[in-house]
Order: structure tokens, then sequence, then C-alpha cells
């Protein structure tokens, strides 16, 4: 399973956000895509999963362009879990997390035990067992951002590609998440994320993609890309680095 | 697995179609000329005779089923177009398509037309009040809801200003026909067979479309991740929910407020599936508005009200009881 960019620009109005990108993402891959507000990352996860045309060149999910796949067939092998999820209408936290099965189920057929079971299942993973049949609307942002978490594992695809996926968490539960991703990567899944925490990125991630939003885009091993240099020049902010005995860490430090 | 919920929802369904078919009966006993259930009984075990037999045949029953109808039609476009607007507040009459169509049947009966003539142009009304809503807040290229809310409801206003301009133009002598046009009355409902075929079809045509309703209820990215056509799905919606509310208005007029509190009520009482929230809302639109329309050719006779004074009447204080009740039950 692999999704790849063959010279994939976009833009938004006049102003282009990437430009040419060769971009290629393979199972056991964890992709941290990091950049300042605006720079595109939303914009880009959305065109990698096909919900956004492109200006130019194309996605090509295991060699197929996206566009000449049905979109039922994509959402079986590509999962995204979008910045915000809105729930205007009242339902449960299982019935949210169900909704996963629905590109795994033929029109006619009904959610089963077995799908049930992998709700469930989901709902304890992101620490929800226990709300299964409370409303929605009930539910912190957190708990939201983990419920839409549950919903993509629920989903199951090989490739996942996540919109900032430890928003409004609090640490332990960024830190479970995070590592989740990182098991389903060890297990042969592709993962990509938009992150905002750099020593998150590093501790998770195998490689980075960088945006500077002017179109430029770094890409490589996470080592080589979290250098304290790369990150001055893409956040327009100098950074220092910190070595303790048993690690080290990036920190934003204005002058 | 908790099979307990799936059980609740299918007893809410099933109380639902109760409910339903006590109105219709209901319908069939009461009015001026006092029949009994047994008569009722007798007339469909095919033993029909004289005048109470007639009257329930020729009169009751065409005038219930047609309220049914109505009511169901009403019910499950609101139900679509919620999910279309992405919004609770969207219904046929506050998207001003009821609207549209009253303006084009009073320009027809000022026209001095009638018959079909009528029927035609409240079809051709709803549906460009429905194109002028979809096509004004889709101009860009974005389908954004809110969008879509506010100029349906802008557009609603408009058209009410027309249908008032339209009635104070007019001469007396034909107020009164016209008024139901802007009230909805079920007195003028001729032969429901039509407008049943129509809700049969649409039934048809949207339950499998249900569980897609459930995705993109959450959103078009969320649709579009999860393997759903948002675009191709919203063109069908627009033009169900647009076909269902035509017949629905040419049959009696633009009544409020079925197509909103339905679909809410239904929802609260636990159906949030549309596979079954669909089915749901039919019968409990019909069954209100037979209800309704029992209530208007008896409360007063041998005065009969317009049955959209009724449907508030009773709408308002169910829904604001459940929206209450809904509120503290998390």
């Amino acid at each position: 399973m692999k999704l790849n960019t063959r010279r994939l620009t976009i833009a938004a109005g006049e102003r282009v956000l990437v430009r040419e990108l060769d971009l290629a993402l393979e199972a056991g891959q964890r992709w941290a895509i990091l950049g300042p507000n605006g720079s595109g990352k939303t914009t880009l996860l959305h065109t990698l999963a096909g919900l956004r045309p492109p200006r130019a060149g194309a996605v090509e999910l295991d060699g197929q362009p996206l566009d000449a796949l049905e979109r039922r067939e994509i959402a079986r092998r590509l999962g995204l879990m979008p910045q915000d999820t809105p729930d205007p209408f009242p339902a449960t936290v299982l019935e949210t997390a169900l909704i996963g099965r629905h590109p795994h189920l033929s029109r006619w057929q009904w959610e089963g035990p077995a799908d049930r079971q992998m709700a469930l299942a989901a709902l304890e993973t992101v620490g929800l067992a226990g709300c299964a049949h409370r409303s929605v609307s009930s539910l912190s942002g957190g708990e939201r951002r983990r419920l839409a978490f549950a919903t993509l594992l629920v989903q199951d695809p090989p490739l996942l590609l996540l919109d900032e996926p430890t928003n409004h968490l609090d640490f332990p539960h960024q830190h479970a998440v995070l590592e989740r991703l990182s098991r389903l990567a060890a297990d042969g899944r592709g993962v990509a994320m938009s992150l905002h925490d750099v020593n998150l990125a590093r501790r998770y991630c195998s490689h980075a993609l960088l945006l500077h939003g002017d179109g430029r885009c770094e890409q490589g091993t996470i080592d080589a890309m979290l250098t304290s240099v790369k990150l001055e020049q893409l956040y327009g902010m100098p950074f220092r680095h910190m070595t303790f005995e048993d690690g080290q860490c990036l920190v934003p430090w204005p002058d | 697995m908790p099979r307990t919920r799936d059980r609740h929802a299918l007893g809410v369904l099933l109380l639902l179609g109760l409910v339903a078919i006590f109105a219709l009966g209901l319908a069939l006993v009461l009015g001026s000329v006092p029949v009994t259930a047994g008569d009722v009984l007798a007339v469909f075990a095919g033993r029909a005779d004289g005048m109470a037999g007639r009257l329930v045949l020729e009169l009751r029953l065409p005038r219930a089923l047609s309220a049914f109808t109505t009511g169901a039609l009403l019910a499950v476009a609101g139900s679509l177009m919620q999910v279309l607007v992405r919004n609770p507040l969207a219904d046929p009459y506050v998207l001003g398509i009821s609207g549209g169509a009253a303006v084009a049947a009073l320009l027809a009966l000022l026209a001095g037309l009638g018959g079909l003539w009528l029927t035609g142009s409240a079809f051709g009304g709803a549906l460009l009040a429905m194109l002028l809503v979809f096509g004004l807040a889709h101009r860009n290229g974005d389908w954004s809801p809110t969008r879509l809310l506010l100029t349906g409801v802008v557009l609603a206003s408009g058209w009410g200003a027309l249908v008032s301009f339209l009635l104070v133009v007019s001469a007396d002598s034909r107020l009164h026909g016209m008024l139901f046009w802007l009230m909805g009355d079920l007195a003028y409902a001729g032969d429901p067979g039509p407008a049943l075929a129509i809700l049969g079809l649409g039934l048809l045509a949207c339950w499998p479309l249900a569980r897609d309703l459930n995705v993109l209820q959450r959103g078009d990215l969320q649709a579009g991740a999860l393997g759903v056509d948002a675009r191709k799905l919203q063109r069908r919606l627009y033009l169900l929910a647009s076909l269902l509310t035509a017949s629905a208005v040419v049959q009696a007029g633009s009544i409020g407020f079925v197509g909103l509190v339905i679909p809410h009520l239904v929802r609260l009482l636990g159906l949030t599936d549309h596979r079954l929230l669909l089915p749901g809302a039919a019968l409990a639109g019909g069954g209100l508005l037979v209800l309704a329309d029992t209530l208007a050719r008896t409360l007063l006779a041998p005065q009969q009200l317009p049955v959209g004074i009724i449907t508030a009447l009773i709408g308002i204080p169910l829904f604001l009881h459940l929206l209450q009740r809904g509120a503290r039950t998390p």
C-alpha cells in the first residue's frame, strides 16, 4: 500500500502553497507535516485524500491516479481524520464511531455484531468505552477529538491521514494517540499527520515534510529535518536544542 | 451486543405506526354526521351500505389519506433538507419552497386558471423557488450550508410579501380561495392517489441513500473521507426534496411546521439513524396532519379551519415540551 504524489502543486486562490511535490508515503512510515499557520498542511492532506483537486500534478494510490478510483474504493484504503467534525444532529458516541464502517458495508447491509465489536474496541482504545451510549453533544472538545480518532480506527484503512490529531488533547492522550499510530505503522500501515509540536513529531515520526507556505517544501528523515536551523527557517523564530542525560528536545526560544 | 437500543428504535417505529392508524380511524369516525367504528369496519369488510358507507368512502377516507400523504411528504422533505443544509432549522416552509409554490398558484388564480393548470403552476413555483435558493447560495462553487439557510429564509420572506401583495390587489370574491394557499387547507385536496404514489416512490428512492445521509450530516469532508460522493448525493437530495415538497403544496397549500418539527421530534424519540428516521418521519408527519385536519374539521363545525392553524397550535407546545425533555436527559 503506497500513496505518492507526482509534481503536485496546490494553491489557495492565487497563492501557491506547495509547488511540484514528489512525495511517497509507504507502509511502515510515519510522516509529520509541519509548517506555520496557513502554510497548506490541511489543504495538502485534503488533496492527498482526493477531496480537493490539485492545481497541477497528481496523487496516486498504489500507482493508480486518485481521480480514476471510486470514492468508496478510496475510503477502504485511505482514511482522513479531519480537523473538526461537526455534529449538528443528535447521535450517540457509539453511532458516531460506527459510521467508520460505512465504506466497508454494501448498500443494503446493516452494521453487524462484528462492526459493533470493532467500534466498542476503538472506543476502549481512546478511553471512551464508558461513554458509548452518551450523546456526542455532551462530550468535551478533547473527547470529541478522541471520538474522531476512534472513527478512523473503525474505518481501519491501510493508510491514515490525520489533521492535527493531538489538538485539544491533554498530554497523556496526545501520547496515547501517537503511540497507537506508531503501533499501526509497525503493523504495516502508512501514517501522515499535521502537527504543531516538534518534539512529538521527533518522538513518534520517522519522516517529516516541512511546508514553508510559499511553494517550497523540504522532506527527509525526521533527524535530518528537525534541526534548530531548519526549524528557525520554517517558523521564522529561533529554536534551542536541549540535551538531557536520557534525551533531547527542541524548544522555541524567542530572542 | 446492546440490542436494547435497536429494540427501542423498532418499538418507536411501531408506536408511530399505531398512532398513524389511530389517527386515520379517528378521521373516519369524527365529523358532522356521526359514524360508528362498527360502520367503518363494515365499510372495509365490503358491506358498505347507505349514507355512512358513502360518506366514509367518498368523503372522509380520501380526505384523511390526503392529509396523511401531505404530512408524510412534508416530514420526509424536511428530513432531507435538514441534512442538505446541515441544520435542524431547515424545512420546505422556512426555505421558501412552499412560498414560491403559493405565489405561482395565486398568479394562476388571478389569471383565471384552474384545475390542472393551477396544480402545474404550483409545482413549477416550488421547483423555481428551490432552484433560486440553491442557485443563489451556490454561485461561487462553494455550497455553504449557512448561506443556503440564510438565502432560503430571506427568499421565504420575499415570497411572503408577494403573497400579501397579491391578496391585497385581488378582488374580494376571490380572496377566500386564495387564503387557502397562504394558510394550508385540505378542503380542496382531490384524489390522494397521485400524491400517495409520489410519497411511495420518494421513500423508495431515498431509503437506499439513508446510510449515506448518516455520514453526510457530519459534513462534506467526513462524508468524502468515508466514501460518499457528497456533491452527487446533494444533487439527488435536492431533486427529491423539491419533488416531495411540490407534491405536498399542490395537495394542501403551504402548511408550515410539519417539515420542521417532525424530523426533530422523531430524532428526540431516538430514531437518529436515517434508515429508521425517514419511515418514522413519514408516519409521524402523516399521523400529525390527519389529527390536525380532523380537529380543523370538527373543532368549530360547521365552520372549517385551515389545517395550518391547527398544526401550529398542536406542534408548538409538543415541540417545546420535547425540546425541554431532551435537554434534561443527556
